[in-house]
Order: structure tokens, then C-alpha cells, then sequence
């Protein structure tokens, strides 16, 4: 039977808690932005090291993963903020860093992009949750953000070519057209990011119950990624 | 997998009057739905394979839709998403990946179903070519083999054949149809003739009045009225190379044009139209050669090369229809234009799309509004596909306006896959193919 989907409990708290809750979201993401900065520092190393790519590449892809992985943790913790002390949020992000380290080995080989893997990541994780679960909608969300941030640039070009081309870029008038120029800006954005899920969200279906057969051994799993990666890193160095 | 569905359709949220909507689908009668531009065929789409109300909440339409039988609640569209395939209007999104060899290892790892399509694969491009190198009817080819890739029974297309060249257009209308509407349960929403006269399951949705009696020859009168003025110019190039360095590069000879006058750009998808439309508007720079235009004075505000791509969704910064156009036209001294292109609207799109925010609008809608808010003031007008998404009669009004400004001496470079369309123009035509 599908399961219900849950309510976001982070919203239906008493103010207090969520006030504490969100101190404490502020110093979790702070943890784990500085535990990503030392992984991303450390990668960047490894990805010099072999040589296979330039110092600006390696700097896109190790920046690029960190940010996504911020805000992957992010929404995680503001969906899933009712289940915060259970066991949901460490299982999920082992999951998920153990996904995104067999994708990372991917993009080292020049395979996917660094935002494509990172949607690809969660969409493939997704296909395990069961469906309703909040897991399986922050996998989804975090997907349709990564895919909207790699619009990002794209957008703003579009957007002052455009106030140039209209010549609305000029001093009466500045104030407000920066207002809405923001606004349009941060509705694009949205409207990616929905688009993105209204047409991905048909082509990967989940297999209800997955994550429960298999989450027993995630331990394993995360030991096996972790030496995998190391051992082809080490190899491509030696190699090269 | 058979569909019936009834609904009722709005025009707009706030509107009171309702139309009744009854459809069916099945395998072997795919479902076309048409209608004209911001008659609701998005919505209704939307409607049947459950967008609305699961995925995105919508006032427009409300009704039921069931699937063999049952009721399309939301423990059955669970269960059946997986088996649903849905390629949405706007291009902005459904290609994952660097290149085109990246975006089908996607499509493939999205592939739930045995019965996916062999031939599905539409676009004839090597795998390392990049994505961000693929004209706009590239990138539509790889979203539609996407979409077919996965081997869903409900598929439903919105708009599958815009910015499609006339060898696509067929191939899709006369084999990928008929093969997905016997494998799959078919839903296209198209002003594709080619598709609309092939299919035998047709739901028109109800137009609203905007036909071309409409038009009432003292607005076009009016039109005459507005005051712009212009100085004598040629826009002209030398041999250009355009493209991409280290990808697809285009050699394109030498020309100029003047006045009133009009140039088409044909060719198939990927030839490299948009690529010089968009060189010409100043948009991108070509990698050899250069664009200038000459004139004896300067003093007036020449250089006014205005562009309007094929995603007109873009193009939009306020909330509201009108303060898109008073911020354009009323504080440049052209109030007579906008009051004029009020009216013009209100008869195209309906009466209350003055107070619409313009992403709000249907992709037709959207495109006229992009299209006046390029400024017949522009010495000249750059226009990628700008006929796409339009219904036959809006885009006879389209083409009546685009007389006007020629007669008025704004020159026109247009980008398009419909030579035809334009031949009251007089145009110059610049085939891409050789």
C-alpha cells in the first residue's frame, strides 16, 4: 500500500520549538558546511594530484558539489525537520553522499557535469524511496533546485539583455525596475524548478519499500564507496 | 489504458463562465486537443494525465478524469506516474546533461519498460556533441525522444512540434504517431496542421473572439496614426563565421539590408538560422567578420536592433501586462503605441489580459505580448520563429501588423520554418541548407 504523504511537521510546530529548531538548523548547517569545505579542499587536492584536470576545473566541480551539498542539507533539514533526532536524516545522507560519491567518480572520469550529477544523484535516490515520504519529495525538490541553479546564469543574461534592449536601465525609473527585475528573476527560478518536476517526476518511479530492504547495510556500503574512491583515485594517480 | 474525461474549463481564474469539456483516448485513437491561442489546451492537458490537480494546483479546470474505469484520485495516480510520460510546452527544461551522448544515458536510466520505441531516437547528432551547442529544434527532438524513451502507456505532448523543420514535422506526424498511438495512449496538444489533419480524435476548445473579422479596420486606421519617426539606414555585414568555437561554425556571405525590408532565414533545425539572427540583433558575436549599420545621421537614436527569441517567456520583468508596456513605450514618448497595442491585445487575447501578470499567460499569449513589445520604433526586427505556438487566424493578425511596420520603414529579419507564411511580405530569402 503507498504510504501517506507526510506533513511538513517543521510548519505545524509551536513557535519555541521551531525557533530552536531553526538555531540549531543554523549551527547544523554550519557543521556540515565546514565538514564539506574540508572534504572539497581535500578533493580538489586529489583532483590535482592526478592531473587530470586543470585548477579552475577542479575548483568548478569541488565548488559546485559543496553548494549543492549545502543546499541539498538545507532542505533536507527544513522538509524533514520533524524527523531531525530520528534515524531518517543520517540514513538519507549517507545514501545520498554515498550516491554522490559514485557519481563524483563519474564526473572525474568526464562522464556527467558536475549539477547533472547532482540531479541525477537524487533522482536515482528517489527511485528507491518509498513514495509520500518526505525524503522522497527533498529528493526531488533538491533535484529541481540543482537544476534551477545551473539556470542561474543564463537567467540574469536573459534578463538585463533584456532590460537593455527595452532601455529600462536608466535612473527615474532604476529603483523599481531593480525591484521587479528580482522578482522576475526569483520567479524564474521557481517556475524551473517546477517545471523540472512536473517532467521528471513521470520518468523515475519509485520502488515502494527499497529503502527498507536495504538500509540495514548502509555501513558496509559507505566503507565499500569510501575505498572504492580512494583506491581508483590513488590508481589514477599512479597511472598518470 | 482508456481515458474519459470530464471537465470544465475557464478562460481565467476570475471568470464565472465555465465551458463543459468531454474527452476520450485510447490506443489507436490519440487525442488531439486544439484550439486557439489561450483557449486552454495546456491546462486541459495538464488536466487529463493528473498535473492538476496532484502536481500544480490550477482554477481553470475541474472535473474528473478516469483511467479504465477508475476514478484518477491521488492513490491511483501514484500508482500509474511511473506508467505516464509527460513533455511539457516549455523548453527550458528536460535535458540532463553536458552532451547529447549524456542526456540519452539519462533518458535511458529513466527507461522503466521493455516497449520503449527502437526508432525513438529522432535527432541525428553524435553523442559528444554539447547540449548547449543544440538549436531550439535540437534541443525539442531530444526532449521528445526523452519522453518516448521512457515507453510510458499515457503519454501526453504539448506542443511536440514547435520549432520543428518541415522533414521533422512529417516525420513525427506520419510515423512517430502512429506507432506510439498504437503502443501507448496518446495525448497531443498542438496548431500543428500536419498533426491536426491526421488525427480522427479531435477536441477543439473553445475559441473566443479573435478571428480575423474581429479586427476592426479603424484599429489598423490608428496604427497608421502613431507618429515615428526614422532616419535613412542599411544594416550591413561582411562575410560573417558564426557559431561555436571548437563547435558548430556557419560561413555566411556578405549582404545588407535596407528600409521596409524583409529577409527570411530557412533552412532545417541546426543549420545556424538563430545563430545569424541573433549575430545580426547583436545578440552574439560572430567569430569572424562584422555587423554595422550605416547611416548619414546619427543624431537620432539610431541603432535600434531589436530581437525577440523563441522562448518569449523570458522576455518578461513586471507583474502585469500593463506595466510591461507603459514602463516601454509611455516614458519613450510612444503613450499613442501602447494605447493602440491595448487595443490590439484586448481584441488577440481577451479582455482582461491588461491585468495578467504575463507568465500567467498561455505560450501563444505570451508570444504576441513579447512580439509588441518589441518597438516598431527599432530601425530593425530581429524575430526567431515568431509564428510558433500561434493559431492560424492570430497569426494572420501577426502578419497584418508586421505589413505595417514594413510599410513604415522597419526592416525584418525573420527566422522561420514557415517561408510560406510570409510570402505577403515580399521577402528576400536566405536558405541555410546549402
Amino acid at each position: 500500500m503507498t504510504p501517506k504523504p507526510k506533513q511538513l511537521a517543521f510548519f505545524a510546530m509551536h513557535p519555541l520549538p521551531r525557533l530552536a529548531l531553526l538555531f540549531a538548523l543554523v549551527q547544523g548547517i554550519y557543521s556540515i558546511s565546514l565538514a564539506v569545505a574540508a572534504v572539497s579542499v581535500l578533493l580538489l587536492f586529489l583532483f590535482q594530484l592526478s592531473r587530470k584536470f586543470s585548477w579552475a576545473r577542479s575548483m568548478r566541480v569541488v565548488l559546485s558539489i559543496s553548494l549543492a551539498t549545502a543546499i541539498f542539507c538545507a532542505i533536507l533539514l527544513l522538509v524533514d525537520g520533524g524527523t531531525i533526532r530520528g534515524d531518517l536524516f543520517p540514513i538519507a545522507l549517507r545514501i545520498w553522499l554515498f550516491l554522490l560519491s559514485i557519481v563524483l567518480l563519474w564526473n572525474y572520469l568526464d562522464a556527467f557535469s558536475a549539477f547533472d550529477s547532482v540531479v541525477l544523484v537524487n533522482l536515482v535516490w528517489a527511485r528507491f524511496l518509498p513514495t509520500g515520504t518526505a525524503s522522497y519529495q527533498t529528493a526531488l525538490v533538491a533535484s529541481a533546485f540543482a537544476s534551477a541553479l545551473r539556470s542561474v546564469p543564463k537567467i540574469a543574461m536573459e534578463l538585463v539583455s533584456e532590460l537593455r534592449s527595452r532601455r529600462l536601465i536608466r535612473r527615474p525609473i532604476f529603483l523599481q525596475v531593480a525591484t521587479e527585475g528580482f522578482t522576475t528573476f526569483s520567479c524564474e527560478l521557481l517556475n524551473v524548478a517546477s517545471e523540472f518536476h512536473e517532467e521528471w517526476f513521470f520518468r523515475f518511479s519509485p520502488k515502494a519499500g527499497s529503502l527498507s530492504r536495504i538500509s540495514g547495510s548502509w555501513s558496509i556500503l559507505d566503507l565499500a564507496a569510501f575505498a572504492l574512491v580512494c583506491g581508483l583515485f590513488s590508481l589514477s594517480y599512479f597511472l598518470t | 489504458m482508456k481515458l474519459v474525461a470530464r471537465g470544465f474549463l475557464k478562460r481565467a481564474w476570475n471568470s464565472s463562465d465555465a465551458t463543459a469539456v468531454e474527452a476520450e483516448a485510447g490506443r489507436g485513437a490519440w487525442l488531439c486537443v486544439c484550439g486557439s491561442v489561450g483557449s486552454g489546451k495546456t491546462t486541459f492537458t495538464k488536466f487529463l494525465v493528473g498535473i492538476i490537480p496532484h502536481l500544480r494546483n490550477s482554477q481553470l479546470v475541474s472535473g474528473e478524469v478516469q483511467i479504465d474505469g477508475r476514478a484518477l484520485d491521488t492513490e491511483l495516480f501514484e500508482q500509474l506516474r511511473g506508467n505516464i510520460g509527460y513533455l511539457p510546452e516549455s523548453s527550458r527544461v528536460g535535458i540532463i546533461g553536458r552532451t547529447v551522448g549524456e542526456a540519452r544515458m539519462m533518458n535511458s536510466a529513466a527507461q522503466r519498460f521493455p516497449t520503449a520505441l527502437p526508432s525513438a531516437r529522432l535527432l541525428d547528432l553524435g553523442p559528444h556533441t554539447t547540449v548547449s551547442s543544440l538549436s531550439f529544434g535540437q534541443r525539442q527532438l531530444l526532449r521528445i525522444e526523452g519522453v518516448v524513451a521512457a515507453g510510458a502507456e499515457l503519454i501526453a505532448l504539448d506542443d511536440p512540434s514547435q520549432g520543428l523543420d518541415s522533414h521533422h514535422r512529417h516525420l513525427i506526424a506520419t510515423e512517430l504517431v502512429p506507432a506510439l498511438s498504437h503502443r501507448t495512449t496518446l495525448i497531443i496538444a498542438t496548431h500543428d496542421e500536419l498533426l491536426t489533419r491526421t488525427a480522427n480524435n479531435k477536441l477543439v476548445l473553445g475559441a473566443h473572439a479573435n478571428s480575423a473579422d474581429a479586427i476592426a479596420e479603424d484599429l489598423w486606421e490608428g496604427l497608421r496614426s502613431v507618429k515615428i519617426s526614422r532616419v535613412d539606414f542599411a544594416l550591413r555585414w561582411s562575410q560573417l563565421r558564426v557559431g561555436y568555437s571548437g563547435g558548430f561554425q556557419r560561413i555566411v556571405e556578405g549582404g545588407e539590408l535596407r528600409p521596409g525590408e524583409t529577409v527570411l532565414l530557412t533552412g532545417r533545425n541546426g543549420t545556424g538560422k538563430s545563430t545569424f539572427a541573433r549575430v545580426l540583433a547583436g545578440h552574439s558575436q560572430p567569430i569572424r567578420g562584422r555587423v554595422e549599420i550605416a547611416a548619414p545621421s546619427r543624431k537620432r537614436s539610431l541603432g535600434h536592433v531589436e530581437y525577440a527569441g523563441p522562448d518569449s517567456s523570458r522576455c518578461f520583468v513586471f507583474s502585469t501586462v500593463a506595466d510591461e508596456f507603459a514602463y516601454t513605450y509611455e516614458l519613450r514618448g510612444l503613450a499613442s503605441f501602447s494605447t493602440w497595442s491595448r487595443q490590439f491585445l484586448e481584441v488577440i487575447c481577451g479582455r482582461d489580459v491588461w491585468k495578467q501578470n504575463p507568465r500567467d499567460l498561455s505560450a501563444g499569449q505570451q508570444r504576441f505580448v513579447s512580439l509588441l513589445l518589441r518597438s516598431p520604433a527599432s530601425e530593425v526586427l530581429v524575430l526567431d520563429e515568431p509564428t510558433m505556438g500561434l493559431s492560424p487566424s492570430t497569426t494572420g493578425e501577426l502578419l497584418r501588423y508586421l505589413r505595417h511596420l514594413t510599410d513604415i520603414g522597419t526592416a525584418l529579419v525573420i527566422a522561420t520554418h514557415e517561408p510560406g507564411e510570409f510570402i505577403s511580405l515580399n521577402p528576400k530569402v536566405q536558405n541555410f541548407d546549402s
